[in-house]
């Protein structure tokens, strides 16, 4: 018998259980839906669901469609959408926007080639994106950290009263930004500051100068995944120049924020059995000629 | 003794001179000082950093008249770009010692700080993208088409050395295969948005698109997915300092002409960063 008549009984069996609404062995195989999945993130997420969310929302494809596998990434690119399709895995949870903008806002791009692309082949291959950034963060710990201090190796350094700042052994600005790029395999790390100023206390500073600004004063470094350059970074420029000892260590946002989504990959295993789910990295695609 | 020119009337001039109509909600005009104050000396350049400030001390100029803001927040929203969180304005900085000692500085050296960007670009021309083109040295490569350019061909790590050396910048970061062979350009400067990236690819497509700044959610995964999509081969990033900082020298040249009284003198903020030495970096 060909191959197309099972699936044509299949589609058949498929469509009279969700037109009699009566449960039938085959579904018990076949995976959940996108849907599905993500109410169980919701009762699992251990947080309070903000359903007025923009973020955490679907993207692109039909969240009815069957789970064949969940990819998790740090961002939905094509690259990591033609990847998922080639491991199998057509839903993909991403931190990070689709369509190159905060609130993925699709206006202005309806006659993008680059867009339809990249819409056309989610829906071609009946994938499904969905966007996994408030809840992740506001997790306790926050998801992202969780993964980012496991990369680091700094889960003991963490400060008891604060999980954006590290108590770490004395060492030097220059010896924290090499081992922060190897250990995050970043080759564009950027530094302001003197290599050879002291360090122990290190914060986890923000993409923007209200959160660089409020926890400068009380650190010898701040870590930062993607500031904006004319502002952080130059307020960090001043710092240095006013004659404190302090620096900064930029790092790429997908650098920052990567191991995140491999942590997400590893909860999400702990509650969705039925199908495979891996972690993509986009991998830092930046990197800096050598001296 | 001769009356000196106060830098209220050096203000006057740029914006009755500037050949627009002045757009006084583009954020330009005084940021620091008093605007009364006799001028000893102008000093241009991309951002007023402390050690912008000191050299201007040292050579005698007491103006200074920069791209970005004396203390860096722009305080506004920006168009076209989907930032997280709120602008910080001063109010927000009281407790700051940077802030603090940046203030005490400018008021110490008597000096008066003025913002010149959005006026400046709404000139007839692209003059920060001129005096970038003169400074790569690409005159010679320049299409009929504005910021486009054909080089001869080379490796996308060959441009990017190149670049380096011209620009004479540290931090420049690349997305792309080295080894892919690259011959268009399309250069632009400063916070690089989405709106503007596919006004640049939209109608002839190019290999490398050279940038200052781009948002990580925003205009440099949609160069990545142009690079998945076979539609560009990479991106080369100078940073906003070096892309922006020939203009500020074209702001100098331009004052020279229209105050003739003072010296007018460019002071290269140069690039914030280093980079880490990394096992296994390419270029």
């Amino acid at each position: 018998m060909a191959r197309s008549d099972i699936s044509r009984r299949q589609f058949v069996y498929a469509a009279s259980a969700a037109l009699l609404a009566r449960p039938l062995r085959l579904r018990a195989q076949a995976g959940p839906t996108a849907r599905e999945v993500v109410d169980r993130i919701k009762r699992h997420v251990g947080i309070p669901w903000n359903d007025s969310t923009y973020r955490d929302t679907f993207k692109v494809g039909n969240p009815g469609a069957r789970v064949t596998g969940i990819a998790s990434t740090f961002m939905s690119t094509l690259d990591v959408i033609q990847r998922a399709k080639g491991a199998g895995l057509n839903f993909i949870i991403t931190h990070e926007p689709t369509f190159w903008s905060d609130a993925d806002v699709t206006t202005g791009l309806t006659d993008d080639p680059l867009y339809r692309l990249k819409v056309d082949y989610v829906e071609k291959n009946q994938m499904v994106v969905w966007r996994f950034h408030d809840h992740w963060h506001a997790r306790k710990p926050d998801g992202i950290f969780a993964g980012w201090n496991r990369a680091l190796g700094w889960d003991r350094y963490v400060a008891p009263d604060n999980e954006r700042r590290y108590l770490l052994p004395p060492t030097t600005l220059g010896a924290i930004a090499t081992h922060v790029a190897s250990a995050l395999q970043s080759r564009s790390v950027r530094v302001v500051g003197d290599p050879a100023t002291p360090v122990r206390t290190v914060a986890r500073g923000a993409h923007t100068l209200s959160g660089n600004m409020a926890v400068m004063p009380n650190a010898d470094a701040l870590l930062v995944s993607e500031a904006r350059e004319w502002d952080s970074i130059e307020y960090a420029r001043d710092t240095v120049l006013s004659g404190q000892a302090k620096g900064i260590i930029l790092v790429s946002h997908e650098a920052g924020e990567e191991a995140g989504m491999d942590e997400c990959a590893r909860w999400l295993r702990s509650f969705v059995a039925e199908v495979p789910v891996e972690f993509i990295p986009t991998r830092d695609l930046l990197w800096t000629p050598g001296a | 003794m001769q009356t000196r020119i106060a830098a209220t009337e050096v203000a006057s001039r740029i914006q009755t001179r500037l050949g627009v109509t002045w757009d006084a909600t583009a954020g330009d005009g005084l940021q620091a000082g008093r605007p009364d104050t006799p001028v000893t000396g102008i000093a241009t350049a991309w951002t007023p950093s402390l050690d912008v400030l000191r050299r201007a001390v040292a050579v005698g100029a007491n103006l200074i008249i920069t791209r970005e803001c004396a203390f860096w927040s722009r305080e506004a929203e920006i168009k076209g770009y989907s930032g997280a969180g709120a602008t910080t304005t001063r109010k927000d900085m009281a407790t700051d010692p940077t802030f603090a000692f940046k203030r005490s500085f400018i008021e110490a050296n008597n000096l008066v700080l003025w913002r010149l960007s959005g006026n400046w670009d709404a000139r007839q021309g692209d003059a920060q993208l001129a005096n970038l083109v003169t400074a790569l040295g690409w005159q010679t490569y320049q299409t009929d088409r504005p910021g486009r350019f054909t080089l001869p061909p080379m490796s996308l790590s060959a441009l990017t050395s190149r670049i380096r050396t011209a620009l004479g910048a540290r931090a420049l970061r690349v997305l792309g295969d080295p080894a892919a062979p690259v011959r268009t350009v399309a250069l632009t400067h400063g916070f690089l948005l989405v709106p503007e990236l596919q006004r640049v690819v939209r109608d002839a497509p190019v290999d490398v698109i050279v940038g200052g700044e781009p948002v990580e959610w925003e205009a440099f995964p949609y160069v990545a997915d142009l690079v998945t999509a076979g539609r560009a081969r990479g991106m080369i990033l100078l940073g906003h300092a070096v892309s922006e900082e020939p203009g500020s020298h074209a702001v100098a040249d331009w004052l020279k002409t229209i105050v003739p009284e003072v010296t007018v003198r460019f002071l290269p903020s140069g690039e914030p960063f280093w980079t880490p030495a990394v096992a296994g970096a390419r270029g």
